[in-house]
Parts: structure tokens; C-alpha cells; sequence
């Protein structure tokens, strides 16, 4: 008789609470995403994942705007073959050591990784760091915001999202924040475009240039 | 010194621009300079001059931060912030020079002094500044020449103290003159005078005060000159006027609104020394010299 009830009981529930989840689910979206944000932060990064990474992350390079740039550091398992690629570049292979072999106009991280590492196990400011730092984000470590925050307060006041169209070779920016004085959160001036591009670049100048 | 020597650009926006005593003292020794408060004027096109870039604005404060705060319309719309003048300029030597005494560098702006070549340095102790840039012990910066000249509030200064009003901005969105003097009255009563910050729209409380019986120091009455000449200060809230009248030994006292009487004033205490002027001038030059090097 037992049995009987709590059948009829789980056939008539059932559709009920499914119901009931369906409706509470999307109003928990955020939440769910931000945990599975910190579950993915509190994992030991995979390096193997992290090195195909990098190559996904090479094939999408935003060539048109580091062409333009002087003093290239490429940061990265991979980068050596990077090696002559763009004029006046250099290679470096984690784990960095010391600042000193930062030096250049513009930093670029083959993958989000490198960065969240660099910042975790080197305490600098990235005073050798004349114009730029570029990382491919993922979400993987950090939120954006905090990611932005933290560049912010490192002397970089303008942060943006770059996209990069590898088959017109063109790269255009949107989601542009600058610092809140103080705690230096980022406001942003424009919104993030929405992309169909698998490597989203955040790019911090250290002069603003974006009108 | 020879005509080639680069130009001296000091930037800076109203009262956050305390770089007057340093322009002076170059002109005295010759140099070609040119002062920009953003709050009157814009960046001059100097084209590819060399520049030596003094100012006393916020490092990490942008164009776009600083208008989201203070509102799109002049005289906010002229501002640049150091490092989009920096971008814009031939700059040969950079130093920054802060207008807050109490907070001469605000957190956020630490990672920022890395634009720089100099800080110049109110205070002796300045530990993990040179991991971003070469601080000067240079002293106040409005601390020049503070005695020389007329004062022409001397004896009321010297009698009763001035009332410094502070965060003013907070002021104008709470009602200007007619919130002071609901709040303050006692300064009117004792015949303390009034002294504003010099920032766009202080002028027309000035006026409202004068109106109402108060006595007000002109707003463009450089600070530490008042202070100096003051027998105690007060001010409505915390700030760099506290921390002035400190380095010069001058008492000074917060006041709490609707208080009917003033403190007694302590005795004076020790004050600090002067701007190092000869100590900038001598970096600046070495700068120069090790930078122009092959």
C-alpha cells in the first residue's frame, strides 16, 4: 500500500517541481556561472590544456595590431614559435623568473594562464612595461572585472576587448572601461561587442587611446 | 643654460593645480614655461617642442573618468589627464608633484607613478616609491615664499582664524551659501572669514556669503599663504588644509555643524621646511643629461 502511495505521489510531484525548477533555474544563472567560474580557479591548471590553448590562441594572434607595435614580448610554452615572426619580437618561457625580462613596449600572454601565474608567483608591477599588455581571455582564473581591476591598479587606465577577423585581418575594439578613482573597478565607457571570435583579447594601454 | 633646453609644461585643474609657487621661481631663473589649469584653458598644440612635464592632477584620473564625475560641460571638457597629455607630447622628463597633503598619493595611483620620472615629496619617509619611480624629498610645494607679499586679511586671519570649506562639490549639491550658513553660523558670528577652494562655480557662494554679512577670503588666495598668516584654522571636514596647517604648525580644528562656540587656539607648533627647489632642478638636469647621452 506504501509502495502504491509513493508512486502516485512521485508521478503527480514530479512534473510539479520540475515545473517549479524549470522557473527557479534561470534566476540562479549568474550564481551558477560564478561558481563554476571558482571550481574551474580552484583546480590546478592543466598545462597540457593550457599549451593547446596556446595554439588556438597563436592561430587567432591579432597580427594587424601587433604589427604595429615595437618591443613585442611573446609569454608562452609555445612561444618559440613565435621566433622571427614579427620584427623585433622576443620569446620568453614561463616560469618568469624576474621582471627584468619583461621589458618591452607591449606584453603579450599566449594564454590567460601565464598571467593569472605570473601575478601569483612575481611580485611586480610591470614597471618595464612601456605601452601594453595582451592577454587572451577565457574566464578561466579570474572574472573580467577583477582581471580589468587589476590592471587598472598596475598603471594601465584604459582596458579593452580586442577582436581580431583573421581573414580581413582586421582588429576592432569595443567594451573600453577606465578606472574608478580609488578602488580602481572598471567602468566602462562602451559596451562588449558581441563576437563570434573564439579568442577574445583584453588589451590594457598604459597611455589611453581610445577616442 | 642654453636655447635649446626643453620647456617646462606644468598641468593642472583649479584648485588641484598647486604648481604657481614652482612656475614663478622658473621664470625667475630664466626658463620658458607654460602653465595649463585645464579649468581655464586647454592644452596648448606645442608640436614636437621637448617638454618637461610637471603636474599635480591625479595620475590615474582619465579625461573620461573625469568628466563621468564632474559632468560633460565646461570648463570639464578641456581636461587630459597626465598620461593622455604624455601621449600627445615630445616629453624629455616627467614629474609629478601632488596637491594633497593629507593623501599625497591615493591608492590607485601608486601603480601610476611609473609615468614619471620624479615624485617630489612632501615628507622624508617614503618607502616602495622607488620601485616605481625616483622620489624627491623635496617638501610642500606650496610651501614657497609664503611670508613674502601683502596679506590683506592679516588681522582678522591673525585675530579670529579663517574657516576652510571643504569638499565643496558635496557643498554645491547640498545648497552652496545657504547650507554654510545654516550649518556654520558660528563663523559669521565670531567674524571668522570664509575660504573656498578656488573650483569652477565657488564664486557665486562667494557672492551669496558677502551677501549674508559673512567675510570671505577671495577663493584664489593661495591656501598655505592663509594658513601661514592664520592664528588656528577650521574647516568643516578632514583634508589637505589640516595636513597644511600641520607642516606648518598652525592648530586646526574640525568643526561640527550647528556649533555655537570655537575652540581656544593651542600654541603654534614646529614648522616644516620649505620646498626644495634647487633639489628638483638639479634632478631634472641630471636627467637630461644622462638621457641625452649617445
Amino acid at each position: 500500500m506504501a509502495l502504491w502511495i509513493s508512486k502516485l505521489m512521485n508521478a503527480l510531484c514530479r512534473p510539479l517541481v520540475q515545473r517549479v525548477g524549470a522557473e527557479l533555474l534561470p534566476h540562479f544563472k549568474d550564481e551558477l556561472q560564478e561558481l563554476a567560474t571558482m571550481r574551474r580557479a580552484t583546480e590546478h591548471a592543466v598545462l597540457p590544456l593550457v599549451l593547446k590553448n596556446e595554439i588556438e590562441h597563436m592561430q587567432q594572434l591579432p597580427l594587424s595590431f601587433l604589427r604595429e607595435q615595437k618591443g613585442l614580448v611573446f609569454v608562452g610554452y609555445g612561444s618559440g614559435e613565435l621566433h622571427g615572426a614579427l620584427e623585433g619580437s622576443r620569446c620568453l618561457v614561463p616560469p618568469v623568473r624576474n621582471e627584468s625580462g619583461l621589458g618591452g613596449d607591449c606584453l603579450v600572454f599566449l594564454d590567460e594562464y601565464h598571467f593569472v601565474a605570473l601575478i601569483r608567483e612575481l611580485p611586480t608591477l610591470f614597471v618595464p612595461v612601456r605601452r601594453a599588455i595582451v592577454l587572451p581571455f577565457r574566464g578561466d582564473y579570474l572574472a573580467e572585472t577583477r582581471i580589468r581591476q587589476i590592471l587598472h591598479q598596475l598603471g594601465f587606465p584604459e582596458v579593452s576587448v580586442m577582436d581580431y577577423e583573421r581573414y580581413s585581418d582586421i582588429c576592432s575594439i569595443s567594451g573600453v572601461s577606465h578606472p574608478m578613482p580609488v578602488d580602481a573597478l572598471p567602468v566602462m565607457v562602451s559596451p562588449v561587442a558581441e563576437s563570434d571570435a573564439t579568442t577574445r583579447w583584453l588589451v590594457a594601454n598604459r597611455y589611453p587611446v581610445q577616442p | 643654460m642654453t636655447a635649446a633646453r626643453p620647456l617646462f609644461l606644468l598641468l593642472g585643474f583649479a584648485s588641484e593645480y598647486s604648481l604657481g609657487p614652482i612656475a614663478q621661481l622658473l621664470r625667475g631663473t630664466g626658463e620658458q614655461v607654460i602653465e595649463v589649469d585645464f579649468s581655464v584653458a586647454g592644452l596648448p598644440d606645442l608640436g614636437d617642442t621637448e617638454v618637461i612635464l610637471i603636474t599635480s592632477q591625479h595620475p590615474a584620473r582619465t579625461a573620461w573618468i573625469f568628466r563621468h564625475g564632474y559632468g560633460q560641460a565646461s570648463p570639464y571638457d578641456r581636461y587630459l589627464s597626465p598620461m593622455e597629455c604624455m601621449r600627445r607630447l615630445n616629453v624629455r622628463c616627467s614629474v609629478f608633484v601632488p596637491h594633497d597633503l593629507e593623501q599625497p598619493v591615493i591608492t590607485d595611483e601608486i601603480g601610476y607613478l611609473s609615468f614619471f620620472d620624479f615624485y617630489c615629496s612632501p615628507y622624508e619617509f617614503n618607502p616602495g616609491i622607488s620601485l616605481v619611480c625616483q622620489p624627491l624629498c623635496t617638501g610642500w610645494v606650496k610651501h614657497i615664499d609664503i611670508d613674502s607679499g601683502e596679506f590683506a586679511h592679516q588681522s582678522a586671519a591673525s585675530k579670529n582664524g579663517v574657516f576652510f570649506v571643504n569638499r565643496v562639490v558635496d557643498l554645491m549639491r547640498r545648497g552652496g551659501a545657504a547650507h554654510l550658513l545654516g550649518e556654520y553660523a558660528v563663523a559669521v558670528d565670531h567674524e571668522v572669514p570664509f575660504k573656498l577652494p578656488d573650483w569652477p562655480g565657488v564664486i557665486d557662494i562667494e557672492r551669496e556669503l558677502v551677501q549674508a554679512g559673512a567675510k570671505v577670503i577671495s577663493a584664489d588666495t593661495p591656501s598655505t599663504q592663509v594658513i601661514a598668516h592664520s592664528v588656528q584654522i577650521f574647516s568643516n571636514a578632514s583634508g589637505s588644509v589640516l595636513a597644511e596647517a600641520a607642516y606648518l604648525g598652525v592648530p586646526a580644528h574640525i568643526i561640527a555643524p550647528s556649533a555655537v562656540a570655537f575652540p581656544t587656539p593651542p600654541t603654534r607648533g614646529r614648522q616644516r621646511r620649505p620646498f626644495d627647489f634647487q633639489l628638483l632642478m638639479k634632478a631634472i638636469q641630471n636627467h637630461l643629461d644622462e638621457t641625452s647621452k649617445p
